[in-house]
C-alpha cells in the first residue's frame, strides 16, 4: 500500500514535471516567432505554385538516395539556413514521391574553419557515409580544401559560394555567385547612385579581404577612391565601426557592407540610432536580402539601403519562389526567408529535377554526377538567367542579378536584373562568351 | 560618449559579478546568457505575442533574477565548499545551457531590440548622441553608488561583506548565510537582465555576442581584483572609451577586440610590481 502510494506521488510529480517540460518547450519553440510571415506566403499571393519533385504526395520508401554537405556554423558565421532549406526540399520531396519512390536522405556535416576537420568531413560522406553527391555545400573553407578532392573522386558539387576558390574549379557550381561578386553587384549599385568614394566593411574571416577584391576593382576601375575595413566578428562595437566607415567615406560617398544578418544589422541600426544613414549611400551583398532584416529595420532606412539580391525577392510572385515560401512554411518555419535559403532550395531543386530523370540503375556516384555535369539551361523564376553546370574550368552560372531594399519591414526591388560587370580579374567576359558557345543557357 | 556608454554597461556588469563574488565566491560566468536571453524574450513579447514594451522590458529583468537565483538555489549549494575554479566551471555549464537554448529557440536570424529612449537625442559634432547612452553611463554611476552604500549601510550588506571574508566564521556568528546568498544572486541577475537591454540597443541583439561581452566585465571586475566597486567602474569605463577610441585608427582597429584583455593584464602587472619574486 505504502508502495503504491509512493509510487502515485511519484507519478503526480512526474506528470507534473512532465506537464511544465512540455509547456514550457511550447513555449519556448512560440517564442523564436516565425519570420516566414513576415514575407507573404503562397496563399496570399496567389499564383502558380511549382511542386516538391513528382508532387504525387505519396511518401516515399525503401533505399535512400544518400545526398551530403559540408556547412560552415561557428559564432559570427551560420550557414546552415542553406542547408536546413535544402533538407526541408527533400523533405516535402520525400513526402510526394521521393526520386522515383526512394527517399531523399541528405546527410549535413557542420565545420569550424579547421580544414583537417573539412576534410575528413568530405572523406566521410564520400568514402564512408556513400553519398551519390554533394549538395548545398557552403563552407568558409571547403572548396579550397577539398577541390582537388572531388575532382580525383569525380564529384561535381552544387553548392552556395563563400569564397573564389569555389568558382575556380570544374567541379564545382553554385546558385549563387558569392561575396565577391555579390559585393562587386552592391558597389556597382552605389557606384550607380553617384557614390564618388566606395568603403567596404567586410568581416575579419578566412580570405575576408579576397572575397571583396572584385567590388574594390570595379570601383577603381571608374576612377574611385576605396577603403577596405575588415571587423572581427561577433561585433561588440557596431557604433564605433558605423562612424568610422561614414567618416572615412566622406561627403558623396558609400559604405558598402558583406557580414551574415546579425552581424551587419548591428551596423545599421547603428548607424540609424546616430544619425548616420543620409551621410552616405549604403550598400550591402546578398546576405543582407533576409527577411528578417527588413523585419528589424524602422522606415529611417526605407529605399535607402541597396542590397544586392542573386535571387529572386522572397515575395515574388513565380511559381518556384511560391513554392519556396510553402517549404519554408511547413518543413523549416525557423529559417528565414531569404537569400540564404533561397540558395538551399535551388541547389536542392536542382539536384532532384537531375535525380528524377535517371533511370534507378543509373542512381550510382557516377550516373549522379555526370548527370548534374550534364545540366543546362535549368528555369527557375529565383534566377535572373537559367542555371547550368557544363563543362567549364571555372563556374559562375549565377551572374545576373538585382537590388532589393527594405521599406516599410519587407524587401522590395529596388534595381531589376543587371549583369554583374566584367573585369580583368573576374572571369565572367569568358564566362559569357563559353555560355554562347556552349549553348548553356540559351537553348 | 560611445565609448563611455559601453564601457558604462561593461562597469555595471562587472559590479555585479564583484557584488555577487564576495558574497558566494562565485565567479558568474553566465552573467552575459543570462542578459542575452532576458533580451531575447522581450524580443519575442514585443513582435511574436505583441505584449507591451514596458512589460517586456520588466520580464527580460525579472527574468534575469529569477534565471540567477534559481541556479543560486539549485546548483549554488551543493558546489559552495569547492573551489572557486570549480565553481566558476559550474556557471560555465549554465552558460552553455543557456546559448543552448537561444540557439534552438531563436535561431540565427536577426533580430533587434531597441530602447525607446534611442529615440531621443542630441547632435554632438558628428553624431547623436541618444538617451540610452546616457542611460547607460548614469546607471553604471548609480548602481556603483547604491551598491556600494548598500553594502556599507544595511544589515544584509554587512552580511554580504562578512560571507566575503570568511564563509564559516559569518555562519557560526548566526547570519543565514543561505538567505544572503540568495539575494546576491537575486540583485546580480536583476542587473544581468537590465544590462542585457542595454547592451541589445548598444551592441546588437545577438546571442553569442552578448553572452561573450562578459569577458570585458570580467576584465574591468578582475581590475578591481573582484573587490572595490569604484574601480571596477572606472575600469569598465577605460575599457570602453580606450576601444571605442581605437577603432578609426586603421592599423590598430583590428586588434580591438583585445582591448579588455590588454587592460586586465596591464593592471594585474601593476598591482604586482612591488611584490617579491619568491623562489621555491
Amino acid at each position: 500500500m505504502l508502495t503504491t502510494i509512493v509510487n502515485s506521488a511519484r507519478g503526480r510529480r512526474a506528470a507534473t514535471l512532465l506537464a511544465l517540460a512540455t509547456g514550457l518547450t511550447l513555449l519556448l519553440a512560440a517564442c523564436g516567432g516565425n519570420g516566414g510571415n513576415a514575407g507573404g506566403s503562397s496563399a496570399s499571393t496567389g499564383g502558380p505554385v511549382s511542386k516538391c519533385g513528382l508532387g504525387n504526395g505519396k511518401k516515399a520508401t525503401g533505399t535512400p538516395v544518400k545526398l551530403g554537405a559540408i556547412v560552415t556554423k561557428q559564432p559570427g558565421t551560420d550557414f546552415t539556413p542553406i542547408t536546413g532549406m535544402a533538407q526541408a526540399y527533400f523533405s516535402c520531396v520525400n513526402d510526394n514521391g521521393g526520386i522515383n519512390g526512394r527517399p531523399i536522405q541528405y546527410i549535413v556535416d557542420q565545420e569550424q574553419s579547421d580544414p583537417q576537420q573539412v576534410r575528413a568531413d568530405a572523406v566521410d560522406l564520400i568514402q564512408n557515409q556513400g553519398i551519390l553527391a554533394m549538395v548545398g555545400n557552403t563552407s568558409l573553407i571547403d572548396c579550397s580544401v577539398n577541390n582537388s578532392y572531388y575532382q580525383q573522386q569525380g564529384f561535381y558539387v552544387i553548392g552556395a559560394s563563400i569564397e573564389d576558390q569555389c568558382h575556380t574549379s570544374p567541379n564545382y557550381a553554385t546558385v549563387n555567385m558569392g561575396p565577391n561578386y555579390s559585393t562587386q553587384g552592391a558597389v556597382q549599385y552605389v557606384v550607380s547612385q553617384g557614390a564618388k568614394k566606395v568603403v567596404i566593411d567586410a568581416a575579419n574571416v578566412p580570405g575576408g579581404a579576397a572575397e571583396v577584391h572584385f567590388g574594390i576593382e570595379y570601383a577603381q576601375e571608374k576612377g574611385l577612391a576605396t577603403h577596405l575595413f575588415l571587423d572581427d566578428v561577433p561585433i561588440t562595437d557596431a557604433s564605433g565601426i558605423a562612424l568610422r566607415d561614414v567618416q572615412e567615406a566622406g561627403p558623396n560617398g558609400a559604405v558598402v557592407l558583406n557580414f551574415t544578418p546579425p552581424e551587419g544589422l548591428k551596423i545599421v541600426e547603428a548607424a540609424e540610432q546616430q544619425g548616420l544613414i543620409d551621410r552616405v549611400k549604403w550598400g550591402w551583398s546578398t546576405p543582407g536580402n533576409d527577411a528578417s532584416v527588413a523585419q528589424a529595420l524602422d522606415t529611417p532606412w526605407n529605399g535607402k539601403l541597396g542590397i544586392n539580391a542573386e535571387l529572386s525577392l522572397v515575395t515574388a510572385k513565380g511559381p518556384d519562389t511560391a513554392l519556396y515560401r510553402q517549404v519554408q512554411k511547413k518543413y523549416a518555419p525557423s529559417i528565414a526567408l531569404g537569400s540564404f535559403s533561397e540558395m538551399g532550395f535551388v541547389a536542392a531543386e536542382i539536384v532532384t529535377k537531375a535525380l528524377l530523370q535517371l533511370p534507378p540503375d543509373q542512381l550510382t556516384k557516377d550516373g549522379v554526377n555526370t548527370a548534374i555535369r550534364n545540366i543546362k539551361d535549368f528555369k527557375t523564376d529565383i534566377l535572373c538567367k537559367p542555371w547550368y553546370y557544363g563543362n567549364l574550368p571555372y563556374h559562375v552560372p549565377n551572374n545576373t542579378d538585382l537590388t532589393v531594399t527594405p521599406v516599410n519591414h519587407v524587401m522590395t526591388q529596388k534595381q531589376g536584373c543587371f549583369e554583374i560587370a566584367a573585369l580583368p580579374d573576374n572571369n565572367l567576359a569568358a564566362i559569357r562568351a563559353a555560355e554562347v558557345s556552349q549553348h548553356l543557357n540559351t537553348a | 560618449m560611445l565609448g563611455l556608454a559601453l564601457g558604462g554597461v561593461f562597469a555595471v556588469s562587472g559590479v555585479g559579478m564583484v557584488v555577487l563574488y564576495r558574497a558566494t565566491g562565485v565567479l558568474n560566468l553566465a552573467y552575459g546568457a543570462i542578459g542575452a536571453l532576458g533580451s531575447l524574450i522581450a524580443w519575442s513579447m514585443i513582435n511574436v505575442f505583441l505584449l507591451p514594451d514596458w512589460l517586456s522590458y520588466l520580464v527580460a529583468v525579472v527574468f534575469g533574477g529569477v534565471a540567477s537565483l534559481l541556479y543560486g538555489l539549485l546548483i549554488g549549494p551543493p558546489l559552495a565548499g569547492r573551489d572557486p575554479l570549480v565553481k566558476a566551471v559550474g556557471t560555465l555549464g549554465f552558460l552553455l545551457i543557456l546559448l543552448g537554448v537561444m540557439d534552438w529557440v531563436w535561431t540565427d536570424k536577426a533580430h533587434a531590440l531597441i530602447l525607446p529612449t534611442t529615440q531621443w537625442g542630441f547632435q554632438v559634432s558628428e553624431v547623436t548622441v541618444n538617451v540610452t547612452q546616457i542611460l547607460a553611463v548614469g546607471l553604471a554611476v548609480v548602481i556603483t553608488a547604491v551598491t556600494e552604500v548598500f553594502l556599507r549601510v544595511t544589515r544584509l550588506g554587512a552580511a554580504m561583506r562578512a560571507l566575503a571574508n570568511d564563509r564559516e566564521a559569518t555562519a557560526m556568528l548566526g547570519v543565514p548565510v543561505r538567505r544572503v546568498e540568495a539575494a546576491a544572486w537575486l540583485g546580480s541577475g536583476l542587473i544581468a537582465g537590465a544590462t542585457g537591454l542595454l547592451l541589445s540597443t548598444l551592441v546588437g541583439l545577438d546571442a553569442v555576442t552578448l553572452t561573450f561581452l562578459v569577458i570585458a566585465a570580467l576584465s574591468a571586475a578582475l581590475v578591481a581584483r573582484l573587490q572595490s566597486l569604484p574601480v571596477t567602474l572606472v575600469a569598465g569605463f577605460v575599457i570602453g572609451v580606450l576601444q571605442s577610441l581605437v577603432t578609426p585608427f586603421s592599423l590598430v582597429s583590428s586588434y580591438r577586440s583585445i582591448t579588455p584583455f590588454v587592460v586586465a593584464i596591464v593592471a594585474l602587472l601593476w598591482f604586482a610590481r612591488r611584490r617579491p619574486v619568491v623562489l621555491r
